[in-house]
C-alpha cells in the first residue's frame, strides 16, 4: 500500500517529520486492532460457551443426554427439542452440549501431550549437540512418516477404545510437527545476538536458558497451540467417527456423526448439529489464535 | 510553505540547452500527510544534482516522483514535472513504462535486494532491453555483454551467467548500473548508490557514475553522505522534513552553508573536525558517578591483551578459511583503540574473540594480565560485566520480549549475579532512571518496547545497558554505522562524554575512517584478517605507511570539506 513495496530504498515515506523527542513511533495501519474486531469477540464468546458446556453441561442442557424416549425418535427440531431427537428419542441438543466435555478433553489433552513430547525432543535436539540432534531429527522423521490412523489402530488394539486412547493417538501424531518447530526455534534463538548479549552481560547459563532462550523459542508456540487444539478436536472427532473412540451411546461429537450417518436422509439434524459445532469451534480457535499471534508480536499489534 | 533560504526555484537561470529535468513546486502527499512540499530544481545534460537529507527528509520520494513509482496512495502535484521536455504529470501506467528505463534509469541502494536472486545477472540487465523491444535475443545478449564491460565488470561473459549472490557488492552495483543505462537514458537517478559498499569499492562506483555524467547523462544523486555529494555533484538540494531548506551550487552550499540544518549536517561529519571535537549541539551527558567500590583501572595500565590470535572456520564446502590471522594488540585503561577495515577483514570476529564469545583457534586473550579466552565460561563469569558491548544493530541484541526498563534491569541483575555481590545500596529502578537520563533519554522510555524507538534512541538504550554493569572496557562494533549523520554525531559525543566521565577503555570497530580517526587514540588497520598497520591515530591517518591504508584513505570521498584547524579537541 505504500511505495515501500515498489522500491526498497529508505523508509522515507513512513516518517516525514520525526519529532525530535518522540521520534520513531511510525505506525502504518495495516489492519484494525484485533481486539476491536467483531469476529474476534464472536469467536471468543463461542469458545467460552463451549468451555461452559465442557465444565458444567447441565447448566446449558438440564435434560439427560442418555434418556431414551422411543416414542419420540427422529423428531425434527422443535421448541421442545431445539436440535431434534435421534433414533432412540434422545435429545440431540443435550447430547451436543454434554459431548463438549469429551471433545475438549481430547483436544486439550492431545495437544498437551503433543507439546510435552515436542518440547522434550525439540529442546534436546536444539541444545544437545550434534550427535543428539541427529538422533532427534531421525525420530521426528520416523514419527512424521508413520501413518496416524495406523498408530491409532495399534493403540486401540493394545489399550481398547477410550478417550485416553484417543488422546494418546492424536497426541503422538502431533508431536513431530511441534517438535520440528521447537527444534528450529531453539537453534535460531540460541544463535541470536540477544542471547550472546545476555551471556556477555554475565548472566548464568541457566538464567540465559530459562529466562531468555526458551521463552523466546516457545513464543510462536502459543499461537500454534490455539490453532492446534481445534485441529486435535477435529482429528479426535474423526477417530470417533471411525468408531475408535468413546463408544455409543456416550455423547461424543465424532461418535454422534457416525451414528447419525445411517439416517442422514430422513433426519439431517443428527449429523448437522455436531458437525456445525465442530466446524465453529475449530474456526473460533483459529480466529482467536490469529488474534493472539498479532497481540504477542514484539512491540504489540501493529 | 518553504523555508528555502536561497529561493532559486521559480527563477532558476537556464543557460544553454533546455534542462533534461525540470521540477517546479513538486508536492507529494500520502493520504493527508505531506511528505514532499514545494520542491523545485532543474538538471542539465552532463551535470549532477544531489538531493541530500536524512531518513524521512523526502529525498527518495522526490526522486521516485520522476519515475512515477510513489504508488497509488500518493498524491503528486507540481507546476512543472518534465523529463527531456516530456510532461510527466498525468501519465498513464503504459506511458510511464515507456519513460522508465528509456528516458530515465534508476539505480537503487542495495543491489542484493534490487536484483532478482533467482535470475542470472545477464537476464536482469537484459530486462530493460526486452521491455523496450530491443531484439532479437542474440542482439540483446551482445548488448548485455558490452554494457557489463562498459561499467567495468571483468569477464562479463562469465558474470552474466552467474546469480547475484555469486557477485560481490561492488560488482552487483555495477550490474545494476548497467541495467539502468541499458537504453542510454538521458537521466540516471541513483538512490544511495554506494551506501552499502566499502570505501574503496565506493570510490570505483563514484568514478563510474562520474564517467557517465561526463558522457552527457544527467545524474540525480540521492545521498546522505556529504562527502559523496561534494565529489560528484554540481548542484545540491538540501531537504529536511520534506521541504528544501537550501539549494545551489555544491561549492557554495557546502562551503558557505546558510541554513542551520545544512550547517548542522556539515558539523556532524567527524572528518570535518579535529579529532575529539564535539560534533553536535547536544548538551553534555549527565552521567551518574560510578560507585567508589568499583573504580576504573589506573589510566595506562594494561586491560585487554590479545596476542597472536587466529580464527579459522570450516565452511559448508569443507574449505577452511582463516578469518583472523595472527592478530595482536593491547588495550590500556582509558584508551580508545580503533579497528578499521573493510567488510570481511575480520573486525567483528576480532571483537567476538575479545569478548570471549568466540574461542580463538590459536593465540590467547588476557584481561588485566589474567587468562580470559582460555577460561571456562563459569570462571569467566565474574569478570563478564567488566567488558560490555554495543553492536551495530541494537534491536537484534535485545530480547524481543522485554521493554527498555526490563532490558536494563536484566543487565543489572546479571552483573550482580556474576559478581556475587549485592549492589551498593542503589535501587534498580533508580539506576535505570539514572542510566536513561545519562544517555540523554526520557525516563518514560523504560516502559516502551525497543521496536517502537528510533535508531538513535535504540543505540542510546544499548549504551545505557552497556553502562549498567559499570564496565572497564566497551567493545563498540560498528556502533554508529547505521545512524544518520546528525544522530551519529550525538552518539559519538555521548561516547566521548562517557569516556571522559568514567575513563572507560574502548575497542571501537568501524569501516568508517572518519569516525575511527575522530574517536581513536591508536588505530589498527585490518585486511583479510591480518594487521597491516598499527600506530597512533594521527600518525596512521596523516602518514600511512602501508599501501593498503594509503589506498583506503585516498578512497574516502570529499576529504576537502572545510576542516577547521583552530578547533581544539
Amino acid at each position: 500500500m505504500t511505495t515501500a513495496t515498489i522500491a526498497p530504498g529508505e523508509p522515507d515515506v513512513l516518517d516525514p517529520a520525526p519529532a525530535p523527542a518522540a521520534a520513531g513511533v511510525r505506525k502504518v495501519r495495516r489492519a484494525s486492532h484485533p481486539l476491536r474486531r467483531v469476529s474476534f469477540w464472536v469467536a471468543a464468546a463461542f469458545i467460552a460457551l463451549v468451555a461452559v458446556a465442557a465444565l458444567w453441561p447441565s447448566l446449558l442442557a438440564p435434560q439427560d443426554p442418555l434418556a431414551i424416549d422411543l416414542g419420540k425418535s427422529f423428531d425434527a427440531p422443535s421448541a421442545q427439542h431445539v436440535f431434534g431427537t435421534d433414533q432412540s428419542g434422545r435429545d440431540v441438543y443435550s447430547r451436543v452440549v454434554h459431548g463438549a466435555g469429551q471433545s475438549v478433553l481430547i483436544g486439550v489433552g492431545a495437544t498437551a501431550l503433543g507439546l510435552a513430547g515436542a518440547v522434550l525432543l525439540g529442546v534436546l535436539g536444539g541444545l544437545g549437540g550434534r550427535a543428539v540432534d541427529a538422533v532427534v531429527t531421525r525420530v521426528i522423521e520416523v514419527l512424521y512418516a508413520f501413518p496416524g490412523i495406523l498408530l491409532a489402530l495399534i493403540l486401540i488394539a493394545v489399550f481398547g477404545s477410550s478417550a485416553g486412547t484417543q488422546i494418546l493417538a492424536v497426541g503422538i501424531a502431533t508431536i513431530p510437527g511441534y517438535a520440528r518447530m521447537v527444534r528450529g526455534q531453539v537453534l535460531a534463538v540460541r544463535g541470536a545476538p540477544y542471547v550472546q548479549a545476555e551471556r556477555a552481560l554475565g548472566h548464568s547459563s541457566a538464567h540465559v536458558l530459562f529466562r531468555t532462550l526458551l521463552p523466546n523459542a516457545f513464543r510462536p508456540l502459543t499461537v500454534l497451540v490455539t490453532l492446534g487444539i481445534g485441529q486435535a478436536i477435529v482429528w479426535a472427532s474423526a477417530l470417533g467417527f471411525l468408531g475408535m473412540g468413546v463408544q455409543p451411546p456416550a455423547p461424543e461429537w465424532g461418535a454422534m456423526l457416525n451414528a447419525g450417518r445411517n439416517y442422514l436422509q430422513q433426519a439431517w439434524w443428527l449429523d448437522f448439529w455436531p458437525g456445525v459445532v465442530i466446524v465453529l469451534l475449530a474456526l473460533s480457535l483459529t480466529a482467536v489464535g490469529r488474534a493472539v499471534q498479532t497481540l504477542t508480536q514484539p512491540g504489540g499489534p501493529r | 510553505m518553504t523555508t528555502a533560504s536561497q529561493p532559486t526555484s521559480a527563477t532558476s537561470v537556464v543557460q544553454g540547452p533546455a534542462p533534461v529535468v525540470d521540477v517546479r513546486n513538486l508536492s507529494v502527499a500520502f493520504g493527508d500527510r505531506t511528505v514532499v512540499q514545494d520542491v523545485s530544481f532543474t538538471l542539465e545534460a552532463g551535470r549532477c544534482v544531489a538531493i541530500v537529507g536524512e531518513s524521512g527528509s523526502g529525498k527518495s520520494v522526490t526522486a521516485r516522483s520522476l519515475l512515477g513509482l510513489n504508488g497509488t496512495t500518493a498524491t503528486t502535484t507540481a507546476s512543472a514535472l518534465s523529463l527531456g521536455g516530456q510532461d510527466l504529470r498525468d501519465l498513464s501506467d503504459g506511458a510511464w513504462r515507456k519513460v522508465r528505463g528509456k528516458q530515465v534509469g534508476y539505480v537503487l541502494q542495495d543491489a542484493l535486494v534490487s536484483l532478482d536472486p533467482l535470475r542470472k545477472v545477464g537476464a536482469s540487465v537484459a530486462d530493460a532491453l526486452r521491455e523496450h523491444g530491443v531484439g532479437p535475443r542474440s542482439i540483446r545478449e551482445q548488448q548485455v555483454l558490452s554494457l557489463l564491460s562498459r561499467v567495468g565488470v571483468p569477464s562479463p561473459a562469465l558474470r552474466a551467467r552467474q546469480l547475484p549472490s555469486e557477485l560481490s557488492g561492488g560488482l552487483r552495483q555495477r550490474a545494476l548500473i548497467a541495467a539502468a543505462i541499458a537504453l542510454d537514458p538521458a537521466v540516471l537517478i541513483a538512490d544511495e548508490p554506494t551506501t552499502a559498499l566499502d570505501t574503496t569499492v565506493q570510490a570505483q562506483i563514484l568514478a563510474l557514475l562520474d564517467e557517465l555524467r561526463a558522457g552527457g547523462t544527467g545524474l540525480v544523486l540521492i545521498s546522505h553522505d556529504l562527502g559523496v555529494v561534494e565529489q560528484l555533484a554540481d548542484d545540491v538540494v538540501v531537504m529536511q522534513h520534506g521541504v528544501v531548506v537550501e539549494q545551489g551550487p555544491v561549492g557554495a552550499v557546502l562551503g558557505d552553508p546558510q541554513h542551520p540544518y545544512t550547517k548542522r549536517l556539515l558539523a556532524a561529519i567527524p572528518s570535518a573536525h579535529a579529532p575529539g571535537a564535539r560534533l553536535s549541539d547536544a548538551p553534555r551527558a549527565t552521567l551518574a558517578p560510578r560507585p567508589a567500590s568499583r573504580p576504573v583501572p589506573v589510566a595506562g595500565s594494561l586491560v585487554l591483551s590479545v596476542s597472536h590470535v587466529t580464527k579459522r572456520y570450516r565452511g559448508p564446502d569443507r574449505v577452511t578459511r582463516t578469518v583472523v590471522d595472527d592478530v595482536s594488540f593491547e588495550l590500556r585503561a582509558g584508551e580508545t583503540l580503533g579497528i578499521v577495515g573493510e567488510s570481511g577483514s575480520g573486525k567483528s570476529t576480532t571483537a567476538a574473540i575479545a569478548l570471549a564469545l568466540t574461542p580463538p583457534s590459536s593465540g590467547t586473550v588476557t584481561f588485566e594480565g589474567r587468562p580470559w579466552s582460555d577460561l571456562s565460561e563459569r570462571a569467566r563469569r565474574g569478570d563478564r560485566p567488566r567488558i560490555a558491548t554495543v553492536s551495530q544493530d541494537p534491536l537484534s541484541s535485545f530480547d524481543p520480549r522485554r521493554t527498555v526498563g526490563d532490558l536494563i534491569r536484566s543487565a543489572l541483575t546479571g552483573a550482580r549475579a556474576a559478581r556475587k555481590s549485592s549492589d551498593d545500596g542503589r535501587s534498580d529502578s533508580g539506576r535505570v532512571e539514572d542510566l536513561l537520563t545519562g544517555v540523554g533519554l526520557d525516563v518514560g522510555i523504560a516502559r516502551r518496547h525497543p521496536s517502537t524507538l528510533s535508531g538513535g534512541q535504540r543505540q542510546r538504550v544499548a549504551i545505557a545497558r552497556a553502562l549498567a554493569t559499570d564496565p572497564d572496557v566497551l567493545v563498540l562494533d560498528e556502533a554508529v554505522s547505521a545512524l544518520d549523520v546528525s544522530v551519529q554525531a550525538q552518539v559519538l559525543d555521548l561516547l566521548a562524554d562517557i569516556r571522559q566521565e568514567y575513563g572507560t577503555a574502548a575497542l571501537f570497530i568501524s569501516h568508517d575512517l572518519g569516525v575511527i580517526h575522530h574517536v581513536s587514540d591508536r588505530v589498527l588497520v585490518l585486511r583479510d584478517g591480518r594487521v597491516v598497520e598499527e600506530g597512533p591515530a594521527d600518525q596512521v591517518f596523516r602518514s600511512p605507511r602501508d599501501p593498503y591504508t594509503q589506498g583506503l584513505l585516498d578512497a574516502v570521498p570529499g576529504v576537502s570539506i572545510h576542516r577547521n584547524p583552530q578547533e581544539e579537541p
